[in-house]
């Protein structure tokens, strides 16, 4: 069976959707396997069995068959190899250590890979922490009968790595004011565990170095367990030492034991700056989680799990081949329940978007129809009214536009003449008048006018008669403004006194006015308003 | 096992989803139509209202053109209006206008005037459906006494005709000086001296049609 895992992939999927709070979490060691049921931080049930072939333990996991299963590995076979890779972008990094997995590890190991940081200087090389579990009996037993559950398939996630939230929220609450500069690099948790033994987990910086387990030896009474607590933490620092630990950077110690090992550990025989040892009771009150465990306690492995299960993100999960395609099942519903969702909502927005502009709209049309009832009820009444002038209607209407009509202009060409008759002149008098009206060719009456003046010359003198003809002519023009005015027999000086000279000069100078109304009647209105 | 389980519910998961989904849309579309529907249904009756506030509208100016035009009517001279004489045949105008004229060529001094009425016409004008109007022109050979007198007789004739009388042409000419004979022959035998001759045109127009002047007020 192929094993991988979704490298830095903190929360499943599944946990974000799934609206069920209960989990159950499965802590499976060399010597059996503890199902914890937890509801919101609550402990409701917790079991123990050596092997899947229990039937009762099997069957617990139906009382709440809608909460997922999370594995929790805390076996001897896991092994935990810190790499330093090239510097490649972060887009190939992925590649690079799926192939050093597969190189590195054996093709049916579950594995996986956590990236616990970067150069910062020089190279800026990746740092990754290779984990692998075999997968061989029990691991696969047990991974193969929780799989097959009715119940969603949580992920099989590992004690030790999942330890690096523990430690740092248990520095939170033990330690909550640390100065910077005396801040302690190096941290071991020692957990006594039913399923696994004395599960020994190294940090360094708050980042898991490295985990070892040792089984008790020489019986279980507290003396032995805390002399074994001892010397395997003694153990431990002195490989801590090899990895490069000096007393000066700083070392604490957590042990998690019953209360009556707890009472005879020696930790002057433990080398570190500072020890906290809590008894899985005080552990589970130090963390807000009282319900985890009871004062009576002797295992830290309901503890851990209560608090995994309390966690809002973990730090990597792993799969199986199979785990992984039950994941990849539950990952399309979400997907397609997720895309429904979304879709449906989207749909039923621009339903609702549409409905409420048709409520918008059935009231306008509401407020249409009313106005169109007014306006017909108006119309109604106007057509009344109109309807009251009954046949006589056309007939007054079509006599006013035949008076407006004919009583129009038939003063105006006596205005025409009276505005003649104010011309004066010394010597002129008018001998004959021709006047025509005539129809313009915007329908509207105009006039075609000749005058003969004569102007007197006997007995006068010349420049006087051509300063009357001159006054005649321009006065003509002044009042006609706006009229076409042509004159006919205008004379000159040297044409009068040629005439002079003659025996038959003749007594007067006859001049002919022609004024007649513009064409195009877009010149002024003339006098008296006789151009319209 | 648990693999062939959960394809079985992605499958259903899958169909209730597609099944929903395609109610949405169905919901959908019938919202969409329904509110498509609406607003062409208002577009309708916007265009109605326009429509009919249009016929309102035109119906009020109708209407206030009628009022107004009734008010002209009653301000028209009654002589100008259709009578039961409606003055449509010569014999009826030749009664009509001889003792205007008569009177008129007495009051303004003309020695000699002589009228001539031409053949009437029925004018159709467009617009124009319940009356007929009846023209012709009269045309008046005179001697006066001056030009004066002449455009007071004309206008005099403007107002005092029955219908309507327009100008039509103007011709004359001075035919003597107001020199001493002419003075005594006015005061001393206290005859008519013409100083000016020539000729009117006038174009008579008529209305006639439904004896409306009866109903004026």
């Amino acid at each position: 069976m192929t094993a991988s895992a979704k490298w830095g992939y903190k929360m499943d999927l599944e946990s974000v959707f799934n609206v069920e709070k209960k989990k159950f979490v499965v802590s499976i060691g060399d010597e059996g396997a503890i199902l914890t049921l937890v509801d919101g931080g609550k402990l409701l049930k917790r079991a123990f069995a050596t092997s899947p072939s229990s039937k009762d333990f099997m069957g617990m996991f139906s009382s709440a068959p809608k909460a997922p299963i999370y594995i929790l590995v805390d076996v001897v076979d896991q092994a935990y190899i810190q790499h330093t890779l090239p510097p490649v972008s972060a887009l190939n990094i992925n590649k690079l250590v799926s192939r050093k997995l597969e190189k590195d590890f054996d093709e049916n190991d579950i594995k996986a890979a956590l990236q616990i940081g970067r150069e910062k200087e020089g190279r800026k090389d990746w740092q990754y922490l290779f984990v692998s579990v075999r997968n061989i009996p029990p691991v696969s037993e047990w991974v193969d009968a929780i799989a097959n559950l009715d119940n969603p398939f949580g992920g099989i996630y590992l004690l030790p790595v999942e330890g690096m939230n523990l430690i740092k929220d248990i520095k939170k609450v033990l330690r909550p004011s640390i100065p910077t500069q005396g801040e302690v690099k190096w941290d071991i948790l020692v957990s006594h565990n039913r399923v696994g033994g004395f599960r020994q987990i190294v940090f360094k910086n708050g980042q898991i170095v490295f985990t070892r387990i040792a089984q008790p030896i020489g019986g279980q009474t507290p003396d032995v367990v805390a002399g074994n607590i001892e010397q395997e933490t003694l153990n431990t620092i002195e490989y801590v030492r090899r990895l490069g630990y000096v007393d000066e950077e700083g070392l604490d110690v957590y042990i998690i034991a019953s209360r009556d090992v707890k009472n005879v550990i020696d930790v002057n025989t433990i080398p570190a700056r500072s020890h906290y040892i809590l008894t899985p009771f005080e552990m589970a009150g130090k963390l807000g989680i009282q319900g985890a465990a009871e004062e009576s306690d002797r295992f830290g492995d309901v503890v851990a799990a209560v608090y995994f299960a309390n966690c809002k993100s973990h730090i990597i999960s792993l799969h199986t081949e199979y785990t992984k395609q039950i994941k990849n099942l539950y990952l399309l519903r979400v997907i397609a329940r997720a895309t429904a969702i979304i879709v449906g909502v989207g749909i039923l927005g621009f339903s609702a978007n549409s409905f409420t502009n048709s409520v918008g709209l059935r009231s306008k049309l509401s407020d249409a129809n009313d106005s169109i009832i007014k306006a017909e009820e108006e119309l109604r009444k106007v057509k009344l009214e109109r309807s009251k002038f009954g046949a006589e209607a056309d007939r007054i209407k079509e006599i006013t536009d035949l008076d407006r009509m004919y009583s129009k202009d038939n003063k105006f060409p006596l205005d025409f003449m009276s505005t003649y008759a104010g011309i004066v002149g010394f010597t002129m008098f008018t001998d004959s008048i021709t006047m025509d009206i005539v129809e313009n060719a915007d329908s509207k009456n105009g006039i075609k006018s000749l005058f003969n003046v004569q102007f007197e010359k006997e007995n006068m003198r010349i420049d006087r008669v051509l300063d009357d003809i001159d006054l005649f002519t321009s006065d003509v023009r002044k009042r006609f403004d706006g009229y076409k005015v042509e004159f006919k027999g205008l004379p000159d000086q040297n044409t009068l006194k040629l005439q002079e000279d003659k025996a038959d000069a003749q007594k007067n100078i006859t001049i002919q006015v022609d004024i007649s109304s513009p064409q195009d009647n877009k010149m002024g209105a003339g006098i008296g308003g006789l151009n319209r | 096992m648990k693999l062939g389980f959960l394809k079985k519910k992605l499958i259903k998961d899958l169909i209730f989803i597609s099944l929903t989904l395609l109610s949405l849309g169905i919901l959908l579309a019938f919202a969409l139509n329904a509110e498509k529907g609406t607003e062409q249904q208002l577009a309708r009756i916007e265009r109605e209202k326009a429509d009919i506030k249009a016929k309102v509208i035109g119906s009020q100016k109708e209407y206030d053109s009628l009022v107004q035009a009734l008010e002209t009517y009653k301000s028209i001279p009654r002589k100008r209006l259709p009578a039961a004489d409606s003055l449509d045949t010569p014999a009826s105008r030749i009664r009509a206008s001889s003792p205007i004229v008569e009177i008129l060529k007495k009051r303004y001094y003309f020695p000699s005037l002589s009228t001539q009425l031409s053949a009437i016409t029925q004018e159709k004008l467009s617009n124009i459906k319940t009356i007929t109007v009846s023209s012709n022109d009269i045309i008046i050979d005179f001697e006066g006494m001056t030009d004066e007198l002449v455009f007071s007789f004309i206008s005099t004739m403007i107002d005092e005709f029955p219908g309507y009388l327009q100008l039509k042409q103007l011709k004359m000419n001075r035919v003597s000086d107001i020199a001493e004979p002419v003075l005594n022959s006015i005061t001393k035998d206290r005859t008519l001296v013409p100083l000016v001759r020539g000729n009117i045109v006038f174009t008579w127009k008529t209305l006639q049609g439904s004896d409306l002047g009866q109903n004026k007020n």
